[in-house]
């Protein structure tokens, strides 16, 4: 996980993506619990509050949840969750932005198509 | 809580500062920001009582700070001089301040200053400039009174030693919140930690907000001169850089809700902003 | 409140210079009596222990009051409780330096009386030879000590107070009165006093001292008294001047 802090996106939301990340790469399993708020915020030299803020926003939708007095854990459904909002996000992220740019560019759809095509050709072969 | 109620403060024909209202409350973190000069530590004088103010009034829970030992132990401020006596070595300086603060953990002290390095069979007067400030920060985060001040932490500090300032103070918040008054002009590196920021300009209050509020207020409009002109008419401008053809303003508002075609927006970071607020 | 640590603090700030003292005293009284001993062939005379003291505590008065004001400012006590544990550090200076005063007095004493031709005098002897003759055994240690105790004290505010007054000033103000006083009362008030008055003024200024301090009356308690009045109005300028002290930056 890495936090930017020169990025505009804040730091609340850069810990909920990160957590997020790490989670679909698996390198927090459902029913697994997460680091504390403190070792959170020491590790990243952030506030607690802001840590609290960004893992909050992860308790409220569901992928995590908070056991009263041990911490926090993944929530046994958080992958699926996860994969089904970041799926919806998908064209918000990344297609719109694409387009806008190829338009620049004066890229057609035809060329378009092709590049991703070419890429996911090569994406396989790695 | 700590307020501050109208004080102003003159020395010969400078106004150190003026009529400045401030509250700071209990467990959170404050960023006390400005440049060199600005009053930063005349104002955390005035609150130990160190210095006193020419008119208005510092309380604590509603009682005045100055002369009151019972306010003045809750405090604990590390000033930019050092006021231990040269000649002390840093071991009995720690032992003192058992005697003076009934909760002063000895131990976290000595454990810390292991971490950053320092020698404490040293004389203060035989520190460098770092690690004076070091032995500082070591007093103040093992004091455990309610509220701790921060006269410029990291004064000479390498990066390493400055990372691990913060990591000890985020920890110690995190295990027993306390009210820090972080004073510096180096706000890239406080910014992820402060709660609330206060901004002293000339001895005036700019800016009393939490962080993201004041990040809510500003955005950045960037794009070529002639677009970025007419937009920001009759805009809160707080600065301007142009670049050739190409011009990126920083303004204090909300954001429109149609952003002409051709400019791009972008939120504020606190480090922008405070440069723009604070530039002559 | 916590008196006793800013107590304790300014006593220890003290015993080091006290002790370096009396090791040095006692040195130096060693060698004078092997000199006395070995060299001299007429009578001696080692008097005025207590002077020494005197000028030792006034300039011990000149140096203590930076670094503990500052260092118990920046750890959270009052210019009150400073001033107070303060004065509760000075008298515990000044009782126990006559005390020890007292005991190498009566043990010079004892020694000198071995030999016939040398005597061990304290300073109060020397000023009131009349009233040491007529009184008990006791009450005649009990007036030196007390006498002593008095003395001391007053001249450890006096350089406290002066101290106080130079952290005070300015800058300016430290250069005027640092040159300016020495310069009025070695040069300007003697001319001054000679060519229009015939030095009258001196010469009230020392009637003055003289029966403040009952020299003439030969008067111990007179001096004593004084010592008390000039010891409070001493005491309450320095709080004065402490109250609004502040630390510079």
């Amino acid at each position: 996980m890495f936090i930017n802090f020169e990025s505009d996106k804040p730091i609340f939301l850069q810990i909920a993506e990160g957590l997020e990340d790490a989670i679909l790469a698996g390198a927090f399993a459902e029913e697994s619990q997460i680091p504390s708020i403190t070792e959170f915020s020491v590790s990243f030299k952030i506030n607690p509050a802001t840590a609290l803020k960004g893992i909050t926003l992860l308790v409220d939708e569901g992928v995590l949840y908070k056991k009263r007095g041990i911490g926090m854990f993944v929530a046994s459904c958080a992958v699926e969750k996860l994969r089904r909002k970041r799926k919806e996000q998908f064209y918000d992220n990344y297609v719109s932005g694409l387009v806008t740019e190829a338009k620049r560019l004066g890229l057609t759809e035809f060329e378009i198509k092709a590049m991703i095509e070419r890429g996911f050709k090569i994406n396989d072969r790695d | 809580m700590i307020e501050i109620r109208s004080i102003n403060k003159s020395y010969g024909k400078l106004r150190a500062l003026d009529n400045i209202c401030l509250r700071f409350e209990e467990n959170k973190i404050y960023g006390l920001l400005g440049r060199n000069g600005a009053g930063k530590t005349t104002m955390l004088n005035i609150i130990t009582g160190r210095v006193f103010a020419d008119s208005g009034e510092v309380l604590m829970d509603g009682n005045p700070i100055p002369e009151n030992d019972q306010a003045l132990q809750q405090l604990y401020l590390t000033s930019e001089k050092t006021l231990y006596p040269e000649n002390m070595k840093v071991k009995d300086a720690l032992k003192w301040s058992k005697q003076f603060y009934p909760e002063f953990d000895i131990e976290y002290a000595q454990k810390i200053a292991t971490q950053f390095g320092l020698d404490t069979g040293k004389r203060i007067k035989s520190l460098s400039t770092g690690y004076t400030s070091i032995f500082k920060l070591i007093i103040a985060l093992s004091v455990n009174t309610p509220y701790i001040l921060f006269d410029e932490p990291v004064l000479g500090l390498d990066a390493n030693n400055r990372e691990l300032f913060y990591k000890l103070l985020i920890e110690k918040f995190s295990n027993q919140p306390f009210t820090a008054i972080i004073s510096t002009h180096l706000i890239e590196e406080v910014s992820s930690v402060i709660d609330h920021i206060v901004i002293i300009k000339d001895g005036c209050i700019i800016r009393d907000e939490s962080c993201e509020e004041l990040l809510s207020k500003g955005y950045t409009v960037s794009g070529t001169a002639a677009k970025i002109d007419a937009y920001i008419c009759g805009k809160d401008v707080l600065g301007i850089d142009s670049l050739g053809g190409l011009k990126t303003v920083y303004i204090l508002g909300n954001i429109d809700a149609d952003i002409p075609e051709g400019i791009e927006v972008t939120k504020l970071n606190l480090q922008k902003l405070y440069i723009q607020l604070t530039n002559l | 409140m916590n008196l006793k640590a800013a107590y304790k603090y300014q006593l220890t700030d003290h015993t080091k210079s006290v002790i370096i003292y009396y090791c040095v005293i006692v040195v130096l009284f060693a060698l004078l009596s092997i000199a006395t001993v070995n060299y001299s062939t007429g009578g001696s005379m080692i008097s005025g222990m207590d002077s020494i003291t005197v000028v030792f505590l006034f300039i011990v008065g000149l140096c203590t009051f930076r670094e503990p004001f500052v260092m118990l400012l920046q750890n959270g006590f009052s210019r009150k409780s400073i001033f107070k544990s303060r004065l509760l550090v000075a008298c515990t200076v000044v009782l126990i330096m006559a005390a020890i005063d007292k005991v190498i007095l009566l043990l010079g004493k004892a020694l000198s009386m071995s030999s016939s031709n040398s005597s061990f005098l304290s300073l109060y002897e020397q000023v009131y030879p009349a009233s040491t003759a007529h009184v008990s055994p006791f009450l005649f240690h009990l007036n030196i000590f007390v006498f002593d105790l008095l003395m001391y004290f007053t001249f450890l505010a006096i350089g406290y107070l002066i101290t106080l007054i130079f952290y005070r000033l300015n800058k300016a103000g430290k250069i005027a009165v640092g040159a300016g006083v020495p310069i009025f009362f070695c040069l300007i008030f003697p001319i001054f006093d000679y060519a229009f008055f015939g030095s009258g003024i001196s010469r009230a200024f020392a009637n003055f001292f003289d029966s403040i301090m009952g020299i003439s009356a030969g008067n111990p308690y007179a001096a004593m008294l004084s010592f008390i009045v000039i010891s409070v109005i001493i005491s309450a300028l320095s709080w004065l001047l402490m109250r609004r002290a502040v630390i510079k930056l």
